[in-house]
């Protein structure tokens, strides 16, 4: 089920809010939210909502094990088993052919001569989210971070809370821990407006923005190798600021429902556009993905503590790693590494960097950034080559279509993303519903369901992954 | 009641907003997707025109998902000439050939270009103008589509015209008429409305309520006597004389026509849903009744076979092989995407036996060509 849908807005979300609201227990409200996040998930295929319920009991049960046992063997040993298992799932649905693949062409490649097998597994949405909630709460009880709860349906609701489900942010149990144990006494009222304000400012970002450019780039991206320099160009803006937009809009979505229902899911976008360097690029990029890998991989990898090369190295193994956590390419590998060795050069020349013109470096790291997007964007090498050479060498094609309104679109979109305000900075602390707020924000739902109404709901690009 | 009042100017403010950003943000949508200017006021009728030539296909005009050419049909551009080694295939017809349902590229002119063009070179022209009857067609054959020299051309003509009320007949005088007329344009349609419409669909016992409403208000107070409770053997007999007469103006120019029966979604046997659909077609026809309206496509049908022999046309039995497969139609007999390759590949066979012996070496050699070339 997507967010932007009409199931979801006009039958799902009403349901499940009015229903929520008329519980009183925390413990009803755990299990109503246990059981509309399963019939969100399983909207799109149920039989994948064994694989869900398989990987809440294995960490729920971890958890219980760390409450009862103090003996560092025992804890261990819960520690690797359960992890090893939702890692064992995720890489048989999620990896099995890369590597099948990956291997056969080598060996091939050695001479070898063999048939690789391809399996037709479907990937199931969100297993790499909610793979990641299991495992960060895990660690954090090994590490005795949060307290694991006894309570199932809490952390049921946890794992399964629709909100966050299928596309993040990934939310750890202790970032939401105190609201979930508050649930009982929540109240409505109190963060409804805001709620409602993220909700609409997030699909506005999605529908109206990030669809209507994603008009243009899917146009042109499918026929790439028809594209001019200057359609190239037009492209890969249009995807960097298509990708931001469509990601960025559905995790404020994500953040107006938990407030609707009385949770504070973090922030996972903070303009990233607006950076000024490789480092702070990744503190404002999908923020919870970042802050996973720097907690639960650069860190125990040793950080920065063992000199400058083990540091290099932590930085491209974790990027290594977040990029194909992205997806089963070796696209997403390269694109993980350029990353890596961009925060390396970072690490390396940062003072100097420092003290260049700051329009320079923020229109420098949109240009990297946008790099980048041409690795992560292309299926392929071939695909990824063919677009960097057209953008660096001038090439003629195919006339771009609607080119009027593409840039229009395109100068909206990277005005916003570049020097406006993301959705966190109009909901100030001090935010209240003004008249001039509410009129706004009732023009932009006005807009985005004239969106809906024309081309439909779309998946979120965050989806694949 | 002042706080009351004070309330429901504020939520008729908030939903004013709601409604503006809608109506705004619809026509830059429809301008950013299509190119539609933002004040126009788009309807159907911008799709077609009234001019000294007849009734046609308004060069360039947009409405939704149908785009035309400069003059006026569905595709890609064309000139007055054909291409030097081709056969050129006009296809004339109503809504189920302009493409009503389908996706655009897929409409069965547009699948039976893919079809043929396996086959040699040839250039299909979709002339075809929704509500459009045959006595329209001849009219728009010898004004307009004449002129672009097709070889072929492929006539799907819808008989239900003939069950409306007043029979279609041709505008007297046949080749004077020169007024000019367009469609009248509201001053302002809402097309924020018009988008709620297209996407609201009515549960289907609201659906059926309409439907029969409409129905029992155009038959309201008629006599017994109106009902056609058979099928009238007169509306036939002008059917078969109106296709003649096209048939007839075809071959005067020198071009090849190929009938085609028409097809309906509706078989021998009718689930509830077919009943449904078939209460919805007698909308458009409410003198004959469901049943009347079936028989009356099944005996214009074998009239069609019957004038293809006895005229030597080849013919296209479409109506043989798509009656009654449900899977192949979008309404009672528009097609979806998968039936129109299915009537696209049943006219490629006919238009591939019809073409003249010299018009079909061309083709052969010409597809050899490309063969060799690839």
């Amino acid at each position: 089920m997507l967010f932007n849908s009409f199931v979801f807005l006009l039958a799902f979300l009403p349901i499940t809010y009015l229903v929520f609201w008329t519980l009183r227990s925390a413990k009803s409200r755990y299990i109503w939210l246990t059981m509309t996040g399963y019939v969100f998930y399983g909207y799109w295929d149920p039989r994948f909502c064994l694989l869900m319920a398989f990987s809440t009991v294995v960490s729920y049960s971890a958890g219980l094990g760390f409450l009862r046992w103090k003996d560092p063997r025992r804890r261990r040993l819960l520690l690797i088993v359960p992890i090893t298992g939702d890692l064992a799932i995720l890489g048989f649905f999620k990896y099995a052919n890369f590597l099948v693949g990956s291997s056969g062409r080598l060996l091939n490649w050695a001479g070898a001569g063999v048939t690789v097998p391809h399996w037709n597994i479907i990937l199931p949405i969100g297993i790499s989210f909610y793979t990641f909630h299991t495992i960060t709460y895990i660690v954090d009880s090994y590490r005795g971070v949060v307290k694991p709860t006894r309570n199932i349906f809490e952390f049921s609701a946890y794992v399964s809370l629709f909100s966050q489900l299928v596309a993040g942010p990934i939310v750890r149990f202790r970032q939401i821990e105190e609201d979930l144990e508050k649930l009982g006494q929540a109240d409505r009222t109190r963060w409804l407006s805001l709620g409602i304000s993220f909700f609409l400012i997030g699909l506005l970002e999605k529908v109206v923005v990030a669809d209507t450019l994603a008009f243009f780039v899917n146009r042109d991206l499918a026929n790439y190798r028809l594209l001019s320099t200057n359609g190239a160009w037009l492209a890969m803006i249009g995807y960097t600021f298509q990708l931001y937009f469509d990601f960025a809009g559905y995790s404020d979505m994500a953040i107006g429902l938990g407030y609707m229902f009385g949770l504070r899911i973090p922030i996972n976008f903070n303009s990233p556009y607006k950076a000024l360097d490789p480092s702070d690029f990744w503190r404002r990029w999908h923020i919870s993905l970042s802050s996973c890998l720097r907690d639960y991989v650069y860190i125990p990898l040793g950080g920065n503590r063992r000199g400058e090369r083990n540091a290099y190295r932590n930085l491209l193994l974790t990027m290594l790693i977040g990029g194909l956590w992205h997806g089963a390419s070796w696209t997403f590998v390269i694109w993980g590494a350029y990353h890596g060795l961009l925060l390396a050069a970072y690490r390396r020349v940062g003072s100097t960097w420092d003290q260049l013109p700051r329009l320079f470096r923020q229109v420098s790291m949109f240009m990297l950034a946008l790099f980048g997007w041409v690795l992560f964007r292309s299926t392929d090498f071939g695909m990824a080559a063919n677009l960097f050479a057209k953008m660096f060498s001038l090439t003629s094609g195919a006339r771009v279509e609607g080119l009027v309104p593409y840039i229009a679109a395109l100068f909206m979109a990277g005005a916003w993303a570049m020097a406006g305000p993301n959705a966190q900075e109009m909901h100030s602390p001090q935010w209240v519903p003004s008249r001039r707020r509410v009129i706004g924000v009732a023009i932009a739902a006005g807009a985005s369901l004239a969106v809906l109404l024309g081309s439909g709901a779309s998946p979120f690009l965050y989806f694949q992954f | 009641m002042i706080k009351f009042l004070r309330r429901f100017v504020w939520f008729s403010l908030v939903a004013a907003a709601v409604v503006i950003g809608a109506e705004v943000m619809s026509r830059v949508d429809d301008a950013v997707r299509t190119g539609m200017q933002l004040l126009a006021s788009p309807s159907p009728g911008d799709l077609t025109i009234q001019d000294s030539l007849g009734t046609r296909g308004r060069p360039f005009a947009h409405y939704q998902k149908w785009k035309l050419n400069s003059a006026g049909f569905r595709g890609q551009e064309i000139s007055f000439s054909p291409r030097p080694d081709c056969i050129r295939v006009a296809v004339m017809g109503a809504s189920e050939t302009f493409g009503y349902a389908e996706s655009p590229g897929k409409e069965f002119p547009s699948q039976l270009a893919d079809s043929l063009s396996r086959k040699g070179c040839y250039e299909v022209m979709n002339t075809a103008v929704t509500g459009l009857p045959l006595t329209g067609q001849v009219q728009l054959w010898e004004n307009w589509v004449s002129r672009f020299q097709p070889s072929v051309v492929v006539i799907y003509a819808s008989p239900a015209f003939y069950l409306s009320n007043n029979p279609p007949k041709f505008a007297s005088p046949r080749r004077s008429r020169t007024s000019t007329s367009s469609m009248s344009q509201p001053r302002f349609s809402s097309r924020f409305l018009a988008r709620m419409k297209e996407r609201i669909h009515y549960p289907d016992f609201i659906q059926r309520r309409r439907v029969m409403k409409t129905i029992a208000n155009a038959i309201h107070g008629r006599p017994e006597g109106w009902f056609y409770r058979s099928v009238p053997d007169d509306r036939v007999v002008l059917f078969r004389r109106h296709l003649d007469s096209l048939v007839a103006d075809v071959r005067a120019s020198g071009a090849v026509p190929v009938v085609v029966t028409h097809a309906m979604r509706f078989g021998d046997r009718l689930n509830s849903e077919d009943r449904d659909l078939l209460r919805s077609w007698r909308q458009f026809t409410p003198r004959a009744t469901e049943s009347v309206l079936m028989r009356f496509e099944l005996e214009t049908a074998a009239t069609v076979r019957d004038l293809a022999r006895e005229r030597g046309v080849p013919i296209a039995d479409v109506a043989a092989v798509m009656n009654g497969q449900t899977r192949w139609f979008a309404d009672f007999t528009h097609f979806n995407d998968e039936g129109a390759g299915v009537i696209a590949d049943c006219i490629a066979s006919a238009v591939e036996l019809a073409i003249p012996h010299e018009h079909a070496r061309v083709a052969n050699v010409r597809s050899s060509v490309l063969l060799v070339r690839r």
